[in-house]
């Protein structure tokens, strides 16, 4: 069904498949770009993915890599943003390559952001869809895990660490020029962030063809990166170095990233992120222990909306042959049986027990999750004790 | 610009429609926090001088309030706002102020622009939803907001409080 109105918006070049690496200095090149910052973190640098897209940027008699800096955190910090901005003047610099997950990528567009928008405070660009058209910074990202899909959305979280606080950023302007998804890039990726990436990355689907701002064009890559992810996810656990099985999470990831950066995610992304900032709970596996839980509380008015997900996770003969008011409760069973695989193969958390969630935590959860930005476009109204609710049967 | 004087006939009436619904809305805010213990929460969570401007592009019709000495007031100007919500254009704006669309709806579908902190954000939308439930008849309200909360005063107490400001 065609909403009273949408929009959407995904500019990204994407590059998919073998070799896909060493087009870098060629798309460098298609922006009259040849001295990029590459930014990246020590866990790739130690395991040579840095150095692997250094010699491919290198390799071009034309571009070169200016400068690096390889020591992002775990969580994007507006104290290394300032940092790499001040890296990227000193250097000349001319672009941005993002090598990494999720944070690595956040804290290349907060730098982007910066240089664009020609801010030294990055708190003056906060909030939705206020950044103008700035100067344009060539900015390539190349993704490590199959699951934050962070290179195709308009989306930055940063967190300014002496003031404890998370800024939320959201703009058209962020998104990258280019997506590089080769699949050397994910081969090293451990089993255990591989389930839980691929699980956020599902997430992100699930949630995008349901939230409130879903539209045909978000609803076609939501289904698409569902279909994958239920075929290739646990391949993907399983067998690590299978380099077609990684392009399809790859890919899948991306999917859904392009979809839930048009149609946003909801409540189990509000309840994760705040067990994210409340328990450190890594993203990946919050999403995995809450989601099954937000979609029995979200049922009731999704019915339609998980039936028609059954197609793309069984296939038409198994979805004909549920009958139709059973349709969305077996997506839901679905979704749990993939979390008990992911369990026996790789230990991935499935309650908040195992992650060290202490019940008198709840309060702090909720309190923080009724407040992110998610719970917005979740489809059905939440309150406090809502989420308390939720927290109790994921214990 | 050459403008057709029908359009200008539209803008003009919705600019003033709009007007007197921000003025209602100010109103309708201030009646509610004192009677809705919700509203009254969320505003007390506030700091004192948060300010939040509701505002329409283009030098459309603006509201800003102001959390003064624990209750909110409208002023007419001010240089420094915490939360600032920009309609993109005139005809939404109408659309949301009229009742023919929520506040969750006009975001999801970026029909305003939202400077500032997206988290404190939140806790005006939870209001927004709120006021509008006590503003709008049922019958309009349900179209509105998720849910439709039991209300702690009839809809007319609010709407003669709204009128005379007490």
């Amino acid at each position: 069904m065609i909403p009273e109105y949408y929009e959407f918006q995904n500019q990204t070049k994407i590059l998919s498949g073998k070799l896909a690496i060493y087009n870098i200095p060629a798309e460098l090149e298609f922006f009259n770009a040849s001295k990029p910052l590459l930014i990246s973190d020590a866990i790739l640098k130690k395991i040579g993915t840095v150095d692997k897209i250094k010699d491919a940027i290198n390799s071009s008699n034309k571009i070169g890599v200016k400068a690096e800096y390889t020591e992002v955190p775990q969580d994007s910090d507006l104290k290394i943003i300032n940092k790499l901005a001040n890296i990227y003047e000193e250097n000349e610099c001319d672009s941005i390559v993002a090598v990494g997950g999720g944070s690595v990528i956040d804290t290349a567009k907060g730098l982007r952001m910066l240089i664009s928008q020609d801010e030294k405070d990055i708190n003056k660009l906060m909030g939705n869809e206020i950044l103008k058209y700035g100067k344009h910074v060539p900015f390539i990202v190349i993704p490590t895990t199959s699951g934050t899909g962070s290179e195709v959305t308009l989306v930055a979280v940063i967190e300014d660490k002496l003031k404890n606080v998370k800024m939320e950023y959201i703009s058209y302007f962020l998104l990258p020029d280019v997506a590089i998804l080769d699949p050397e890039m994910t081969v090293t990726l451990p089993a255990k962030a591989t389930a839980s990436t691929g699980m956020d990355a599902l997430c992100h689907a699930i949630e995008a063809y349901t939230c409130l701002q879903k539209n045909p064009m978000s609803d076609a890559y939501a289904i698409s990166a569902i279909k994958l992810i239920k075929e290739n996810l646990l391949a993907a656990v399983k067998k690590g170095n299978d380099k077609k099985v990684r392009l399809n999470m790859a890919n899948a990831s991306l999917m859904a990233g392009v979809s839930f950066s048009n149609s946003m995610v909801g409540l189990a992304h509000a309840i994760a992120h705040s067990l994210g900032a409340v328990g450190k709970v890594p993203h990946g596996d919050a999403v995995t222990i809450i989601l099954p839980y937000v979609m029995e509380y979200n049922l009731d008015v999704l019915k339609d909306g998980y039936s028609d997900l059954l197609l793309y996770m069984v296939g038409e003969e198994e979805y004909l042959n549920t009958p139709k008011n059973k349709r969305a409760e077996k997506v839901i069973e679905i979704v749990k049986e993939m979390i008990e695989k992911l369990h026996k193969e790789t230990k991935l958390p499935k309650s908040l027990k195992d992650v060290n969630i202490s019940k008198s935590d709840f309060k702090t959860i909720a309190n923080t999750a009724i407040n992110d930005g998610a719970i917005i476009v979740n489809p059905k109204k939440v309150e406090l004790n809502d989420i308390i609710e939720i927290l109790e049967k994921a214990y | 610009m050459k403008v057709s004087v029908k359009r200008i006939l539209v803008i003009k009436f919705k600019e003033i429609i709009s007007k007197i619904v921000l003025f209602f809305l100010y109103r309708g805010f201030n009646i509610v926090s004192k009677i809705d213990d919700e509203v009254e929460k969320e505003v007390r969570s506030w700091k004192d001088g948060y300010t939040i401007k509701l505002e329409i592009y283009d030098n459309g019709p603006s509201l800003i309030l102001k959390k003064v000495n624990g209750s909110v007031k409208k002023i007419k100007e001010t240089e420094k706002t915490d939360i600032d919500i920009i309609f993109k254009s005139l005809d939404v704006a109408f659309q949301v102020l009229t009742g023919r669309k929520g506040i969750s709806k006009a975001y999801a579908e970026h029909r305003f622009i939202l400077k500032g902190n997206i988290i404190e954000a939140m806790s005006i939308v939870r209001c927004l939803d709120i006021v509008e439930t006590y503003l709008f008849p049922e019958i309009i309200a349900k179209h509105l907001v998720k849910s439709i909360k039991k209300l702690k005063k009839p809809r007319v107490v609010t709407y003669l409080r709204v009128i005379v400001n007490y």
